[in-house]
């Protein structure tokens, strides 16, 4: 454990919430890390969230005025979409399109169920209100609103609502209407939330602007007074330093700033991961990696290409589709709780069910039966019992063979051969999940290298790498608080896009410089209320564009200066090279439609330094050996196994070996060499 | 089984693998948006005799299909006659196509200078000729109306395309430059499935993968037995009826006799009408996809899609019927009305076996409209061309759901907002209507109600649909659905419209159509028992 000076401080914190444990990092000003892990406490995750920084603060011995940032990745959005527990909302739409949320796009989300359902929408259609009132494509208004209607609608809206929606047609065109109903009801009920389509996202697309902003109203309530909780809690054990929320596009925001557009945050919890992946990737001049993040019940694995964290605005969660930008995160249902069985054909399965963390696997001893891949894991000596999660949990080899007997007699094999045999079933799955991600996206995986993190992926990491020809693997210094490390590599940051639809040949200029302008002024003018100041705040302008008569979208820079023709030849010019690019063709001569501006507002936070580990010294020290099993090897052998923080840069390991320390086990396969770089980073590569 | 039970779940795992990313390839370098949009696609990898060992599809009218085109392709072209980098183009009906929209290409997998495998994909073009725009003209009686026809023929040997034919097909299409992105694309995703399918077998040797995909087939077959085990023995029969050809007014019944016996199944549908003048007329691999459809509904379906899960299945559709016609019947709506009819004879048949497992009739249309004409500002074509949801049936403990896709398609919408901007229409309603669903214990979903107003000056609607006259069945004392309706708004009245129309409208006419709800499930006993 380092030794804190009074010259470290100040300090930042990052506290990042998962499922199972909450992870808090706390990095003082010369680069020292403490770590903390509690566990999560998912009926308030205040408790958890507050213990963890309190244990940190303790540990490090810091007083709270002294933390200078304190950053906060949240699954309380999240989880309340997921569990339908969030407020009672009414929506106001225009009358004939009552229905829009429940036909949503006409599909069912299984070919083959007859049983089949559709996630209901979060509206019941008793609140779903329609008013009389049109307005065209262009934003001309065919139908006016009158007065009368919009408080007929707003007084049923305000009846048994918490939060009140409100979409119209071609509000993001002219937000008139919208703005009418706002102010009746901020005139009956100035304390009411309000969610309107044209100003969460004034994007087109009817249902998905609907969806999202009903999905606003939803979170909204709940996680607006989460954060007011969690904010007084911290103020009154001294924390002066407003709270940082991070969003799902891995910006954070302040807490108050943040409560009225909770839907920005219901991605939250799965951006640390992707962050620290890219603060890796930069340390160790990596452009091209995959991130692949294992835990308890799931993986999270994103493309980080030339450095860049590639964004989606096509989320969906629970079924519902969310149109706000989000870092673009692949969730594979498999993880160190996935159960193994045998189906009935008699081959051997793994999840997508999971015994989580409660049961959890049978190694747990809380009553989990199943055989899951950490009992698998632990069967075949890559796991110690004595030292998981730091020996916060004892594992029992005796119960993880039990329930891998089951199985294992059923399919004729021995309890070892079973045990890899759940290994290799979970790699092959999560092998196919990331060569689809990649080429979904248009790309090779062998391109890439793996940077491997949670609790279990160091332990997988190798041989998935192999199976997808990747040759380098990267395992961070603290692979189970690596979401919590990234938290602190972030920016402040605020975006919005409207929506446009301007024909690339012959678009209305001055409409792109105004639209643009309006943006910009209004995200900057938010984010000096955070504390930005106008010399270091970044704006970034971009464009979605795309082939007339298409329905996708390619967002891009736009090219700097006025907006001239030459202005829009460049990004003409940038479209089609980017299309060749990602999807394999480019039609230069076909039409193109501008279809949403955006603008990206950050201001820049200090980037952390680790304080770095010394250099190795002769060899490094094993601390132990145990019987071991490589597939390579088809057997058991008796392994040498190391501690993590005795290794120095330069070390070098020749697999099998294991590397151990209290948030990660590290596997190292025979024929591979494993080195420590700077910051402690292990590098994997085959060894001839 | 000579694979053990794990390496068995990495060679399937690698196999669906080889599928989903000819999938991901196709989609992702599409260019119309029927394939990137509405995946109206799918792709499937087989084994060197033609068994079908693994595929991705996006909706179900493309299951059968797959199968039957490498068959006739392998039928002209013998497998021992393919070389690395040859490529066969299909779309032909009556050789292994469904309707002449989907194009089908089928790569050689050469291993060590021998077939060892085959990959395909299938896409649905949004024009390939005809006599009218997006080549599913509704007054069509000859094939020859509908496009161009495409047997089993080389598009690509050795790894060149013949320029030739390429040319030849791009001067039969409305949009040439749309359709060769799209087979680009679809020549990018073979590639993709060839190199996948390569490095499965560099990386196990050719002898172990074939013992595999072997004991797949056998595994699948044997999943599927287990489930046809389970139903009870016995013949039963069904009938149902389409409202007309489109060119007559006359019904057109189906028929179904499906006969479950220890080891297979057998869905006869000896006794269907004869093959229609009209369009209606499903081809064989559209009938097979039906079948399979609903043996897959009817058991398990995460049994994997391979040629072994269909074997215990035999299908009868006598040449000459409407579910096989010959040469050269126009057959454009029997991949998207008949097909849906055929679901639910079939379910109707089985109803009496699986009670309990058997939904009441769906919407049995996709309800197709288009609407072409001139843009008044800009003087430019435009088509517009979609399919509208309707009632989903209940369910033997549920309800039907509301203004959903069923069965044989699954296909997105398109939103109110980029259809108003993109084209000279308005959107003047578009909601459900919860009444149209039949009553029963459990009531049937509702349709949808979509009003479109045109704003364009002698535009041509057309309009595909069934279920306008006899209406979706309920089941066990369930009612029936409402019919679907269709109107026209003209000189201030409405007007009722056939279900399968072609009409000139004028500036400021509104269609309105209302699509069919599906039927109830149960008598309907005092109260009901969801909330409705």
């Amino acid at each position: 454990m380092p030794q804190r000076t009074p010259d470290s401080e100040p300090v930042r914190i990052g506290i990042d919430v998962g499922g199972t444990f909450t992870d808090v990092l706390l990095l003082d000003s010369t680069g020292n890390q403490w770590h903390v892990k509690v566990r999560s406490t998912p009926k308030d995750s205040s408790i958890g969230v507050l213990e963890g920084l309190q244990k940190a603060l303790e540990l490090a011995q810091v007083s709270p005025e002294k933390v200078d940032y304190l950053l906060h990745g949240t699954t309380v959005a999240t989880n309340t979409v997921l569990q339908r527990k969030g407020s009672s909302i009414s929506l106001i739409t225009t009358k004939g399109f009552e229905d829009l949320l429940e036909i949503g796009r006409q599909q069912r989300p299984n070919l083959y169920d007859l049983m089949v359902e559709r996630e209901p929408p979060l509206v019941s259609r008793a609140n779903v209100i329609g008013v009389d009132e049109r307005i065209l494509a262009d934003g001309t208004v065919l139908n006016p609103l009158n007065s009368d209607e919009a408080e007929k609608a707003v007084k049923q809206a305000l009846q048994n609502a918490d939060a009140v929606a409100i979409c119209l047609l071609f509000s993001f065109q002219n937000p008139i209407h919208e703005n009418q109903l706002i102010q009746e009801i901020q005139q009956k009920d100035s304390s009411i939330s309000v969610s309107a389509s044209s100003r969460v996202l004034a994007e087109y697309r009817e249902f998905e602007r609907m969806s999202t902003t009903a999905l606003n109203a939803y979170v909204t309530p709940v996680l607006t007074q989460y954060l007011q909780h969690l904010d007084k809690a911290l103020h009154d054990i001294g924390i002066t330093t407003p709270l940082l929320v991070m969003q799902s596009h891995g910006g954070v925001l302040q807490s108050q700033m943040i409560q009225n557009h909770a839907a920005r945050l219901l991605f939250s919890g799965l951006a640390g991961g992707t962050l620290g992946g890219r603060y890796t990737s930069q340390m160790l001049q990596e452009e091209n990696i995959i991130t692949f993040d294992m835990g308890g019940t799931s993986t999270d694995v994103a493309l980080i290409t030339q450095g860049v964290i590639r964004e989606t605005s096509e989320g969906n969660i629970g079924g519902l589709p969310c149109r706000l930008p989000m870092i673009d995160v692949e969730t594979v249902g498999a993880g160190g709780g996935s159960i193994g069985w045998i189906d009935t054909g008699g081959i051997l399965r793994v999840g997508p069910q999971s015994a989580g963390a409660d049961p959890g696997p049978a190694a747990y001893g809380l009553g989990g039966m199943n055989p899951t891949v950490t009992d698998a894991n632990l069967i075949l000596g890559r796991l110690d019992p004595d030292y998981f999660l730091g020996g916060a949990i004892a594992l029992k080899p005796k119960l993880a063979s039990q329930s891998i007997q089951g199985i294992a007699q059923n399919l004729g094999l021995s309890l070892e051969e079973c045990a890899f045999g759940i290994i290799r079933v979970v790699n092959a799955n999560m092998e196919r999940a990331i060569r689809v991600v990649s080429i979904q996206r248009g790309f090779d995986p062998r391109d890439f290298a793996l940077v491997a993190f949670g609790g279990a992926g160091p332990m997988h990491a190798w041989a998935l790498a192999e199976n997808l020809g990747i040759p380098r693997v990267i395992i961070p210094s603290a692979p189970g608080l690596h979401s919590a490390l990234g938290l602190l590599t972030t920016n402040l940051r605020i975006d919005k896009s409207q929506t446009i639809l301007e024909p690339m040949e012959s678009p209305d200029l001055s409409r792109l410089v105004s639209v643009f302008q309006q943006l910009e002024q209004e995200l900057r003018e938010r984010l000096l209320e955070q504390g930005a100041s106008n010399q270091s705040m970044i704006i970034q302008r971009l464009a979605d564009l795309r082939y007339t008569g298409q329905a996708y979208e390619i967002t891009l820079p736009v090219p700097k200066g006025g907006i001239t023709k030459n202005w829009l030849t460049q990004l003409a010019t940038t479209f089609h090279d980017r299309h060749q690019q990602q999807y394999g063709f480019a039609s230069r001569d076909a039409p193109v439609t501008i279809v949403n501006l955006r603008v990206i507002t950050q201001e820049p936070m200090p980037v952390p330094q680790l304080a770095d580990i010394p250099e190795q010294v002769g060899d490094p020290p094993i601390r132990a050996k145990r019987e071991v099993y490589f597939e390579e090897l088809e057997q058991t052998i008796d392994t040498p196994i190391y501690e993590r923080s005795s290794l120095g840069i330069g070390a070098q390991i020749i697999g099998p070996a294991i590397i151990e320390q209290l948030d990660s086990t590290t596997v190292i396969h025979p024929k591979t060499k494993a080195s420590i770089h700077r910051g402690g980073n292990i590098i994997m590569e085959e060894h001839q | 089984m000579k694979t053990d039970p794990i390496s068995f779940e990495v060679f399937r795992n690698a196999f669906i693998s080889v599928a989903e990313e000819m999938g991901a390839t196709l989609v992702r370098t599409a260019y119309s948006p029927n394939i990137k949009e509405r995946r109206d696609c799918s792709a499937a990898a087989f084994d060197a005799e033609g068994q079908m060992v693994s595929q991705a599809e996006h909706i179900p009218v493309h299951l059968g299909a797959m199968p039957e085109s490498v068959k006739a392709a392998l039928q002209l072209f013998p497998a021992s006659d393919w070389k690395q980098g040859d490529a066969i183009i299909l779309n032909d009906p009556f050789e292994g196509g469904t309707h002449l929209p989907d194009i089908t290409l089928i790569s050689a997998v050469v291993f060590e200078g021998r077939v060892a495998g085959f990959v395909a994909n299938r896409a649905h073009h949004a024009d390939v000729g005809g006599s009218s725009p997006g080549s599913m003209p509704g007054a069509a009686t000859e094939i020859y109306q509908e496009g161009v026809r495409i047997p089993p023929i080389h598009l690509v040997k050795a790894g060149t395309i013949d320029p030739g034919l390429w040319r030849l097909l791009l001067a039969n299409v409305r949009t040439p430059i749309e359709r060769e992105g799209d087979l680009r694309a679809q020549i990018a995703a073979n590639a993709t499935g060839v190199t996948r399918f390569e490095s499965i077998l560099a990386k196990y040797t050719e002898s172990v993968v074939s013992t595999f995909i072997e004991e797949f087939h056998e595994y699948s077959r044997q999943r599927m037995l287990q489930q046809l085990r389970q139903m009870p023995k016995g013949d039963f029969s069904f009938s149902d009826y389409m409202d007309n050809d489109g060119i007559s007014s006359k019904p057109v019944e189906l028929k179904v006799k499906v006969s479950i016996k220890g080891k297979q199944i057998v869905f006869d549908f000896t006794g269907s009408n004869q093959q229609t003048r009209g369009n209606i007329n499903a081809p064989l691999a559209v009938t097979l996809s039906c079948s399979y459809y609903v043996l897959r509904c009817v058991t398990d379906p995460t049994i994997p899609v391979n040629a072994g899960c269909y074997s215990p299945l035999r299908v009868v559709a006598p040449e000459g019927s409407v579910l096989n016609p010959y040469p050269p019947a126009a057959v454009s709506a029997g991949n998207v009305e008949t097909s849906q009819r055929i679901v639910d004879v079939l379910f109707g048949a089985l109803k009496e076996a699986l009670p309990d497992r058997i939904p009441a009739a769906s919407q049995g249309t996709m309800n197709n409209l288009t609407i072409g004409g001139i843009v008044p500002e800009t003087s430019q074509v435009f088509t517009f061309y979609e399919t509208i949801g309707g009632g989903l049936g209940a369910r033997p403990s549920k309800r039907g759901i509301d203004g959903i896709h069923s069965h044989m398609t699954n296909t997105a919408n398109t939103p109110i907002e980029a259809l108003e901007s993109t084209y000279p229409l308005r959107v003047e309603c578009y909601h459900l209507l919860p009444e149209s669903g039949g009553k029963g214990r459990y009531r049937g979903g509702g349709g949808i109600r979509r009003d479109i107003k045109v704003l364009a000056d002698h535009a041509v609607v057309s309009i595909q649909s069934e279920r306008r006259r006899f209406s979706p069945w309920g089941l066990q004392g369930g009612l029936p659905g409402n019919i679907g309706k269709n109107r026209h708004w003209h000189n201030g009245k409405w007007k009722e419209i056939p279900g399968k129309v072609t009409l000139m409208v004028e500036n400021g006419d509104i269609i309105s159509i209302q699509t069919p709800g599906g039927g109830g499930f149960g008598k309907a006993t005092g109260k009901l028992k969801e909330p409705q």
